[in-house]
Formats: C-alpha cells, sequence, structure tokens
C-alpha cells in the first residue's frame, strides 16, 4: 500500500482502497490477518482515527471483520467482491469518461473499435 | 469530556484584540491543530490555555478548574515554544534531570533515546545549541513528560523537512502508546494535516472554524472553466475564491452541490477538483485579494 498526500483522495479511501489492492494482489489473503489501524497509522505518519476510518470503511461493505482479540481479517469471498466493484465502476464511469473524451477528439467508435482490438498487452 | 472550554475569551494588548470572543470546547485524547497565519492569535491562545497569561475577559477552564496560578491544573499540561525557559545557561542534561524531577510521569528511559536519536551532546550548554537543537530538547521534554494535556506552539521551528517528518512520526507513535490531548500550532497545514484529528482556524483573533480534518478536506471544491457560465452558476452559493484568467475562472465553492448540478457541470465541460486543506486555509484567510493589488 501506497499513500499519497499530493494525491486529492481523501487518505482514508486512499487506504481503503490501498487494503483493497493489496487483497487482489494476493499481499493479503482470505481468512488471514489484515492491517491493523495502529499499523498503518505508525507507518504511513497518520492519526489513528484516519486508519480506523479506512477500516471501517472495509468492515461496513464485508471486506474485512473484526475477530475478538485477533485483529483484522480478511472476509471468505473478499477478492471476488472487490473485483466485482471495481468492474462495475469501470463498466460504468471509466467507459464513460473514455467514451466522452473520444468523442470530444474525434476519434469515432469504428476507430476505437479496431484499436481496442488489435490492442496487444506489452 | 472536554479538556478546554473558553467562553468569550477576549486579550487586550493596548488597543488590538489578539483574543477576540473566542469560545471553543477542545475534546479529550485527539491530536488538534491550531491553524492560522502570523499573528493570528495562536500564540496568544496556547499561552492563555497554558495558564502563561491572563485574559482580559472571557472565561477559560482547564480539566473543569481556572488554570492561571493554579498549580493542580498547571502540573498537568505542558507548554512547549520557541522562547524556552532554560535559556540561563543549564547543560542540557541539566535539564532533562530538572524534567524528571519535575514531572511525575516522565519517561526518562524514552528521552535517553531520543537523546541519542538526536545526537545531542547533553554536556552542552542549551544557550549554546543551535537553533534547530535547542528544538530537539524542547520536543524532548515536550513528549517524554507525557502530560494529559500537551501543548505545542510551532513545534519544528529550525528544523530541516527530513527532521521534522521524524518528528511527526514519534509523536504520533507515542500518542498512539499513550493517548493524551495533544495541541499542535502551525501555519504549514499541508505538513501536519495527516496527523490530526480535528482543525481549528483562527484568524484576526477570531474562531473561524473547528470541525474535523476529514470534513476540513472535503469542506470545498474547484471549479474551473468558462468564466461567464461559472459566474451566472455560482449565483447565490458560498464563493469562498475567484481567480480568473482571460475568459477562464476557477472558482472555490462550497462542497454542497446536488447530484443535478454536478452532471450539469460536466455536461458544460466545467472540471471539479478537491482542494487541498492547506490551500483552503489561505484561501479562507487571505480573502482573495493578494493578487489584485501587487
Amino acid at each position: 500500500m501506497i499513500l499519497s498526500t499530493e494525491s486529492t483522495v481523501p487518505i482514508y479511501i486512499q487506504i481503503a482502497e490501498g487494503i483493497e489492492s493489496d487483497i487482489i494482489n494476493g499481499l493479503l489473503e482470505e481468512e488471514k490477518n489484515a492491517y491493523s489501524q495502529y499499523q498503518i497509522s505508525k507507518q504511513f505518519s497518520i492519526n489513528p482515527a484516519t486508519a480506523a476510518k479506512g477500516i471501517n470503511l472495509l468492515v461496513y461493505s464485508g471486506i474485512l471483520y473484526k475477530k475478538r482479540g485477533l485483529g483484522m481479517f480478511v472476509s471468505k469471498g473478499a477478492v471476488d467482491m472487490i473485483k466485482n466493484k471495481r468492474r462495475e465502476i469501470f463498466l460504468s464511469t471509466t467507459i464513460s469518461n473514455f467514451m466522452q473524451e473520444a468523442d470530444k477528439l474525434g476519434i469515432t467508435k469504428a476507430e476505437l473499435k479496431r484499436i481496442i482490438e488489435e490492442y496487444k498487452e506489452i | 469530556m472536554d479538556i478546554i472550554k473558553a467562553h468569550e475569551l477576549t486579550k487586550q494588548y493596548k488597543d488590538v484584540n489578539a483574543l477576540d470572543n473566542f469560545s471553543i470546547s477542545i475534546p479529550k485524547n485527539k491530536i488538534i491543530g491550531l491553524i492560522g497565519k502570523n499573528g493570528a492569535g495562536k500564540t496568544t491562545f496556547l499561552k492563555t490555555c497554558a495558564g502563561r497569561i491572563r485574559q482580559t475577559s472571557g472565561e477559560i477552564k482547564i480539566f473543569d478548574d481556572k488554570v492561571f496560578d493554579n498549580l493542580n491544573v498547571l502540573s498537568k499540561l505542558v507548554f512547549v515554544d520557541e522562547e524556552s525557559q532554560y535559556n540561563s545557561g543549564y547543560k542540557v542534561k541539566e535539564i532533562i534531570e530538572m524534567a524528571n524531577l519535575y514531572y511525575e510521569s516522565w519517561d526518562g528511559e524514552f528521552a535517553d533515546k531520543l537523546i541519542k536519536h538526536f545526537k545531542l551532546n547533553t554536556n552542552k550548554r542549551y544557550k549554546k545549541l543551535s537553533r534547530g537543537m535547542k528544538t530537539q530538547v524542547n520536543i524532548i521534554v515536550g513528549i517524554c513528560c507525557r502530560m494529559p494535556l500537551t501543548i505545542l506552539d510551532e513545534p519544528t521551528l529550525g528544523l530541516d523537512a527530513a527532521f521534522r517528518k521524524d518528528f511527526y512520526h514519534i509523536l504520533l507513535t507515542d500518542f498512539i502508546n499513550h493517548p493524551r490531548t495533544i495541541i499542535i500550532s502551525s501555519h504549514l497545514l499541508n505538513e501536519i494535516e495527516m496527523l490530526l484529528e480535528e482543525i481549528i482556524l483562527i484568524d484576526d483573533g477570531k474562531l473561524l472554524m473547528h470541525t474535523s480534518m476529514e470534513d476540513f478536506s472535503n469542506y470545498s471544491m474547484m471549479l474551473s472553466g468558462n468564466t461567464t457560465y461559472l459566474e451566472s452558476f455560482t449565483e447565490g452559493k458560498e464563493v469562498i475564491n475567484i481567480n480568473s484568467f482571460v475568459n477562464t475562472s476557477e472558482y472555490i465553492i462550497k462542497n454542497n452541490l446536488s447530484k443535478k448540478e454536478i452532471t450539469e457541470l460536466k455536461n458544460n465541460d466545467i472540471s471539479i477538483k478537491s482542494v487541498s486543506p492547506q490551500d483552503l486555509f489561505i484561501f479562507l484567510t487571505s480573502k482573495g485579494v493578494l493578487f489584485d493589488e501587487f
């Protein structure tokens, strides 16, 4: 997880997204320990209340859960939950911004289609 | 429980009100930032909290008690500022020994650790130290005494950027291990915003705002695009600052637009950005005339 003070995204959102990314990348595993509020707070020199807020966002959405006395854990099925959520955002917001920008620049749908089909992973 | 309760606090110096009807309640066990320009009244407020000066009128209670000349309260707080009390020629190690005697909750082991970490020569006399080293000694005393109310007035003066970062980390870690109320004054909000849970904005001796750091970060937004469009769009809205260039403008407004309005802005090619807390602080306290006059 990397946090940026330069970013316009609030820190607690960055924390939630950072943990999510670490879950998708396999740095944090399902049914295993996640980072604690104080770990995050010390690591990035941020107020513990801010760290708690980021974690609670994920508890609320069911991605993390608290085991009494053992701390935060990654829920079973968390990877799928996060991927589904990000897929939804990609299909609605990302694609729509992308299409609007293409339209502004006068790139036609046919052209886009060709570029997507010819796109090779680098 | 609120640790500091100030009611219509006023401090008059000749014909200037350094504090002007200042009322505030400050909660327990949080790190709170007191932010204002030079001369805004930060130090006057903190000195009143610490019992160093007496208000002209109004009331201040610390731990539900009056603070001025009250040892019960004074023994539960520490006030660290730049004009240090040790300028009398004591050696650093003597200052540390005195702190050990004076503060019941003094953590000598931690103090030794910090002295080593900062590579301070404890045989040197305080007044012979460089400005940065003096600040380091002040910080050690301020942190290691672990007072329930810790007041740090511009604690990083004279420290380089790397050292300031170090200090913030030490302060935060110690706060986690030993929760207490810490008030830090600064005009460098961008450096300390991550540490803070609440922020108090002071200007001309008056309370401008007291809110959570999170609400402050979300307080405003920046709209940029066509001037004519933005002029009519922002009519009747709370505009904090305007910056124009030819026929495009940047409007800083209060962040309370409806979804419908945001869609409308996007459809009219207006870009929407968030405003950094430091920028918002400057906009709120500079009244937006800075560039036009010069």
